[in-house]
């Protein structure tokens, strides 16, 4: 099930919160266990298993680690997990890449396998490896039962689209949390806010970059155009999940942690990298970069350490060599800033971001193409080699049909509506104003989603394939 | 307070909707987006097991939702004031009219339509002069400078060269405006047709017949395009023109095998309403006018636009045989016992509108 469908608007959701409220709170995790299982069974029936054994796994070599006292069977136990668990997330995610690369190097020797991705296995396999090993490193006590740990793993808020949310955020709140009427309230505002960004704007950039993608003649200004629409839709899109993910977690009394921080305006890439995902790139510091020797080992080393660890961070979106190249594309650019450029961009603040933003477009045009001779081709045309024109007539007036929306979907992905709500709260009567409009405007934007979903521009979340 | 108004006001949108759909009744076609919608799926532990019947359960949710239509309006409308955005659906919306978007003219359908035609007037007509007219969408009278048009002088001349010497064009381009069409339709529009119907005379070597004047009318005439503006812009109103000519034809439907009237106006009330005129799409239809005793008859190889324009020429023929290959094999044509091509009376017509000839691999 999707959060931006009719089904989980108007049935599932009243359904759970009827549910939920009116038991009481010794009964809540068992509403919402279920209820995840629900939600799963509804997009992926065949994959609940594969849930279930992942919960159940998981729980069970927590569990172990944190009774066994010998430190190499603790070891051991946490190597065997995370071969079983990163086993099951290769075998559905990754075998089939793995066989064709090794069968292009020795032909016929592994069988192709028809394997459908279970929804959502990369986080959850990420969220039950950060749970293990937080319980090995003694930074978090185990879940006191399975059916607590399995809540957890399955929360259908954070199930399938992330943000990684890790058990010692939550731990507390899963034994006893309080449902506040201001958490509700901004729960529901938080949800309303990321359900408008996925279908009033990330889904209408994903048509206009389709619509500038069917013209029969490329030019430099519509590959320029696709690369922007498909860089602030893959933004409107994930951080709308994460906004509905954290505020439905908020009406249900759970504090996750913010996945976006407005990264479109870094002022380098490694300031992008705090901003864009941030439930990812602290798991690959937390687990691979600082177990690694982060950047306490020698130069080279370190350098190996940020190829290595921006290699899995790309090869973790998907199961194909443009998102290996996207990963090791950030990993270049970092080391480069790390060595001299950072200096330079903290100096040039305006520069900075226009470096920043340019080069995003560009790793955003990497991530969005599988096909490397496409993709190839694309960067090409961006910079006008080969045979191209610089714009089409058929450019310009899709362009013009969409100007106005480019402009609006760019300036609500910087924090300018952000910083106008702290202006009028300072001004007389603002805090009423803000008040009312906080309240009206929601209201608003969700029938206006509901009305964008009935109009068909339904689209299922980028994230998912991940 | 404020959350608490917040709190209140979404548990009342989410109960009231949820509460009027289960007391609603289903609604089994949609006219305005001209479609069936979803009903509850049927229980099978198969779709189950594949997802397949939980998608059918979101198609039905979405499209039995209270006050659809309302929904679809209110996006239109937010999109095309808030974003200011004119394409919707692959439609470009203008004025009040909707457009189909395509701009791409396609060659290897040119190839195709002119061979085809070609191969037609070789095997069943090798020595008579044939017309033909090419009907333009109504693209190709938007006067807005920046709108991607088609090569529209380069497709008239395309198909000129390719045709045979035996072919003669009628170019009816001067005798529409953008008038003639329907806001909502690819379609023209039947009492629009006057200055078509003069200028088909006059090359036909007809003799000038008066314009119909009895005009029926039917409101709305949701068009083909309509759903794709989601209620930005209002119903057509379909017009039929009634004469004594019309009103004494009968249609013989090669497919349904029986006679029918040239107006079928209990298609009005169908999905497509322009189905009004000759029963909208059928292979092979034989007019024949009590009428008129003239003599004269017309062959006529015709897509849709034609069945609108076929009754205003009945005032100068006794028999038109319309004949759509997109429906019937252009080999198997001798086939149909009604159908004569040896006659020395009778004037061969091909009428085919851009669309088609732009998208011509569905001609048999």
């Amino acid at each position: 099930m999707v959060f931006s469908s009719i089904s989980f608007l108007y049935y599932f959701l009243p359904g759970v919160l009827l549910f939920y409220f009116l038991v009481s709170h010794k009964y809540r995790n068992i509403i919402l266990f279920i209820s995840s299982l629900f939600f799963y069974f509804y997009g992926e029936p065949r994959f609940i298993i594969v849930l279930l054994f992942s919960c159940g796994f998981s729980y069970i070599f927590g569990k172990w680690i944190f009774r066994c006292q010998v430190p190499w069977k603790r070891k051991v136990f946490l190597l065997f997990f995370l071969f079983g668990n990163f086993g099951i997330l290769f075998y559905f995610k990754y075998y089939n890449f793995f066989v064709s690369n090794w069968n292009s190097l020795f032909p016929n020797m592994f069988p192709y396998l028809s394997i459908t991705m279970p929804i959502g296995i990369s986080f959850f396999t990420f969220q039950s490896a950060s749970y293990v090993i937080d319980v090995y490193r003694g930074k978090v006590d185990p879940a006191t039962s399975v059916f607590t740990y399995s809540t957890y793993l399955s929360l259908f808020p954070q199930l399938i689209a992330g943000p990684i949310v890790r058990y010692q955020t939550i731990s507390q709140e899963l034994k006893k949390r309080e449902s506040k009427i201001t958490d509700i309230s901004d729960g529901i505002r938080r949800f309303i806010l990321g359900l408008s960004k996925k279908v009033m704007i990330a889904d209408m950039l994903g048509i206009f970059s389709k619509e500038l993608a069917s013209l029969s003649t490329n030019t430099v200004l519509g590959f320029w155009l696709r690369a922007i629409a498909d860089s602030l839709q893959l933004y409107f899109d994930f951080s709308g999940y994460s906004d509905m993910a954290i505020g439905l977690g908020l009406i249900f009394g759970f504090h996750f942690l913010e996945n976006f921080n407005y990264p479109f305006i870094a002022s380098s890439i490694t300031d992008f990298w705090r901003r864009w995902h941030i439930s990812l790139s602290s798991w690959f510091r937390d687990y691979i970069y600082i177990p690694l020797g982060g950047n306490r080992v020698s130069k080279y080393r370190h350098y190996l350490n940020i190829l290595i660890v921006w290699m899995a961070t790309g090869l973790w979106h998907g199961a194909s060599w443009n998102f290996i190249l996207w990963g090791l594309y950030f990993a270049v650019l970092l080391i480069i800033e790390k060595n001299f450029l950072l200096n330079f961009l903290n100096r040039h603040p305006i520069f900075s971001h226009g470096y920043t933003i340019f080069l995003v477009f560009i790793s955003f045009v990497i991530f969005n193409q599988t096909d490397l001779s496409l993709l190839v081709q694309s960067i090409k045309g961006m910079f006008g080699f080969g045979e191209i024109s610089f714009c089409s007539k058929e450019v310009l007036f899709y362009l013009k049909d969409s100007i106005l929306f480019l402009i609006i979907a760019s300036f609500l992905s910087t924090p300018v509506l952000k910083s106008i709500r702290s202006w009028i709260l300072k001004k007389n009567g603002g805090s009423v104003l803000i008040d009312i409009l906080e309240v009206i405007l929601p209201l608003l934007l969700f029938l206006l989603s509901t009305a964008f979903l009935i109009d068909g521009s339904f689209q299922p979340f980028l994230y998912f394939r991940f | 307070m404020k959350d608490k108004i917040m709190i209140g006001s979404f548990c009342f949108i989410l109960g009231f909707f949820f509460l009027f759909s289960l007391l609603d009744s289903d609604v089994f076609v949609s006219n305005s987006e001209r479609r069936k919608l979803s009903l509850f799926p049927s229980f099978q532990i198969s779709s189950i097991k594949t997802g397949a019947y939980f998608e059918e359960i979101n198609q039905y949710l979405t499209d039995q939702f209270p006050f659809r239509d309302l929904f679809r309006r209110s996006k239109s409308f937010f999109v095309k004031w808030f974003y200011q955005k004119n394409i919707s659906h692959d439609a470009y919306l203008l004025e009040g009219a909707i457009y189909q978007l395509e701009p791409e003219m396609n060659e290897k359908s040119i190839t195709y339509f002119t061979d085809k035609l070609n191969w037609v007037v070789k095997e069943y007509f090798p020595n008579q002069k044939v017309f033909y007219s090419i009907i333009p969408d109504k693209n190709y009278y938007i006067s807005s400078s920046y709108f991607p048009k088609m090569d529209y002088d380069r497709l008239y001349q395309l198909v000129s060269e390719r045709l045979l010497p035996s072919f003669q064009e009628i170019d009816i381009r001067e005798a529409l405006t953008l008038d003639s069409y329907y806001r909502t339709d690819l379609h023209w529009r039947q009492e629009k047709l006057e200055g078509v119907l003069t200028l088909l005379e006059s090359k036909l070597q007809l003799k000038k017949t008066k314009f119909p004047d009895r005009i029926q009318s039917y409101f709305p005439f949701y068009g083909a395009y309509y759903s794709r503006s989601s209620g930005a812009v209002d119903a057509d109103t379909i017009q039929y023109l009634l004469s004594n000519a019309i009103e004494s034809t009968t249609v013989y439907n090669y497919e349904k095998g029986k006679i029918e009237s040239v107006y079928q106006e209990e298609n009005l009330k169908n999905i497509d309403s322009y189905d009004i005129f000759l029963s909208g799409a059928t292979p092979i239809l034989i007019l024949e006018n009590h009428s008129v005793s003239n003599g004269r008859e017309l062959i006529l190889f015709r897509d849709s636009f034609a069945s609108s324009l076929a009754p205003l020429l009945l005032e100068s023929y006794q028999k038109i045989t319309m004949i759509d290959l997109r429906y019937i094999s252009s080999k198997r044509l001798l086939e149909v016992e009604k159908i004569d091509f040896s006659k020395t009376n009778q004037d061969i017509l091909f009428l085919y509108s851009i669309p088609i000839v732009n998208q011509s691999f569905t001609l048999k």
